[in-house]
């Protein structure tokens, strides 16, 4: 069998979103498959974060279909679904990680609750094991399990963002929206962060949509990249071809303009 | 005359030029209607002086630049497949189970220790951790690299230990097919002669290579082809 003929986990068809007479995003079409990691770049208000809103079910599109390839039920449109369905699908299959990482976390329970909410639901009652998951996960996004009873408005923006991690990633999702992982973290925190999420995907074989502005970012962690620019795809392929060989002229303008370290 | 059940890659009148859409949308042509072949157990070494062509070309089968005229035809699990339109995950399971490529520079995730970077294209096949580290370690200790260094990034090593790591990364993975960019340029005898030993070796396994190797000791004693990228140019 060759890969080509799988399913894609998740598939965009002819997807555009307009604020008004804004465009938001226009005529977006992605696949993404088991096991790979699709970035976004774009400069600010090309509709990066629209689309990411749009795709994991935050934002219901103008026009468009947005389909995943369910456990049992197969690929299904997600805004023909019913809510509860989409909820259950929100909290089990897919991880969002924000780029504010408040937006995610609840500010006012402690590390531990926030992480081991998602497994109570699904479905886990037993406390022990609610809190030795919670713990196993900290464990892997390094945190110090000393915190793990204190509440997150006492941690750093490094913290808060492997906290989320841990939160998303504790039901083993299939899929995972992130937004700016790591804009507005210094470099050697972003740098841990960068390997974590690398490790985290390539063991359990997630996948992964990615938004950033950081093409150091998407080379380390993206296997294809789509350039976007005023609500439109530009140019889209394997993530060293996009940098090394970019073909449209934005995506030149962009590539040429990486300040040298 | 070569055994067409043997042959593992075709290249048929491949074309490659980049346009500057910045600079007036400068088109800068690099070859034209380049054909050549590649069997089991051949090395084809690209010749031509610098500028000509020979890393685009290699990149161009690699996918890490796009071509649009002319086919790049690759065996892959079983069946017969053309790379020029290919859609990218397509190219991604191409990458990482049939073709290899060596670049001139290291290019890793900073931070991680010289051992794991070499096991990892291992695990990331599903292989089991003891075997993975331990290829690793096999690979390492052809290629000379002091078992002091293992535990540590590759960032702070020399020139020529950040070559071999590279090489280390590729050769530790059997591929069917591999692309070399000037495998032994930065090192000294003993280590060229390492490299050489594994190029053979995997030549006698069976890998079909092609290769840039400025040094005529090297090409001498892996080459079995030479393929003049100038000359091929001229005949276009």
């Amino acid at each position: 069998m060759t890969p080509n003929k799988e399913t894609p986990l998740l598939r965009v068809t002819e997807l555009s979103h307009y604020y008004g007479d804004q465009v938001g995003c226009e005529e977006i079409n992605l696949e993404v498959y088991n096991g790979e990691v699709l970035g976004i770049v774009g400069e600010s208000g090309s509709g990066k974060t629209t689309l990411l809103k749009i795709i994991s079910g935050l934002l219901p599109p103008t026009q468009g279909t947005i389909e995943f390839d369910k456990r049992i039920e197969g690929s299904s449109d997600i805004y023909q679904m019913s809510e509860p369905e989409r909820r259950l699908l929100m909290r089990t299959d897919w991880g969002i990680i924000y780029q504010n990482p408040k937006d995610g976390l609840r500010m006012n329970v402690s590390a531990g609750a926030n992480v081991g909410e998602r497994l109570m639901a699904v479905g886990a009652r037993n406390y022990s094991y609610i809190r030795a998951e919670s713990n196993d996960w900290l464990n892997k996004v390094e945190m110090d399990l000393g915190r793990i009873d204190h509440f997150p408005k006492t941690f750093s923006g490094g913290m808060l963002q492997r906290l989320q991690i841990a939160r998303n990633l504790i039901t083993k999702p299939r899929l995972v929206f992130m937004d700016e992982p790591t804009s507005g973290l210094d470099v050697s925190v972003q740098a841990r962060l960068l390997d974590l999420v690398r490790g985290l995907v390539n063991q359990l074989g997630i996948s992964c949509v990615i938004v950033s502005h950081d093409l150091g970012v998407m080379r380390l962690l993206s296997h294809r990249l789509m350039v976007m620019k005023s609500g439109k795809v530009v140019e889209q392929g394997l993530t060293d071809q996009v940098l090394d060989d970019p073909q449209a002229p934005y995506t030149q303008l962009l590539v040429s303009s990486i300040l040298p370290v | 005359m070569k055994n067409k059940l043997r042959e593992v890659l075709s290249v048929n009148n491949l074309k490659k030029s980049f346009i500057l859409h910045n600079q007036n949308s400068f088109e800068l042509p690099v070859f034209n209607n380049i054909s050549f072949s590649l069997s089991k157990g051949e090395c084809l070494v690209l010749s031509g002086s610098s500028g000509t062509g020979k890393s685009t070309l290699l990149r161009s089968i690699y996918g890490n630049y796009l071509t649009h005229l002319g086919e790049i035809n690759i065996y892959h699990n079983q069946s017969w497949i053309n790379l020029v339109g290919a859609p990218p995950h397509l190219i991604l399971d191409v990458r990482k189970q049939t073709l290899g490529y060596v670049s001139q520079f290291l290019r890793v995730i900073p931070r991680i220790s010289t051992l794991d970077l070499v096991a990892e294209p291992l695990l990331s096949r599903g292989e089991i951790e003891v075997n993975s580290i331990n290829r690793a370690k096999d690979i390492l200790q052809k290629l000379a690299i002091p078992e002091n260094l293992w535990n540590l990034p590759p960032a702070t090593f020399s020139g020529g230990e950040q070559q071999r790591v590279n090489i280390a990364i590729t050769f530790v993975r059997d591929f069917p097919i591999l692309l070399l960019d000037e495998p032994t340029a930065s090192l000294d005898t003993k280590n060229k002669q390492a490299v050489i030993d594994l190029i053979k070796n995997a030549k006698d396994n069976g890998t079909a290579i092609i290769g840039i190797f400025h040094d005529e000791s090297v090409r001498d004693s892996v080459g079995t082809t030479i393929f003049n990228i100038e000359e091929a140019k001229k005949a276009a």
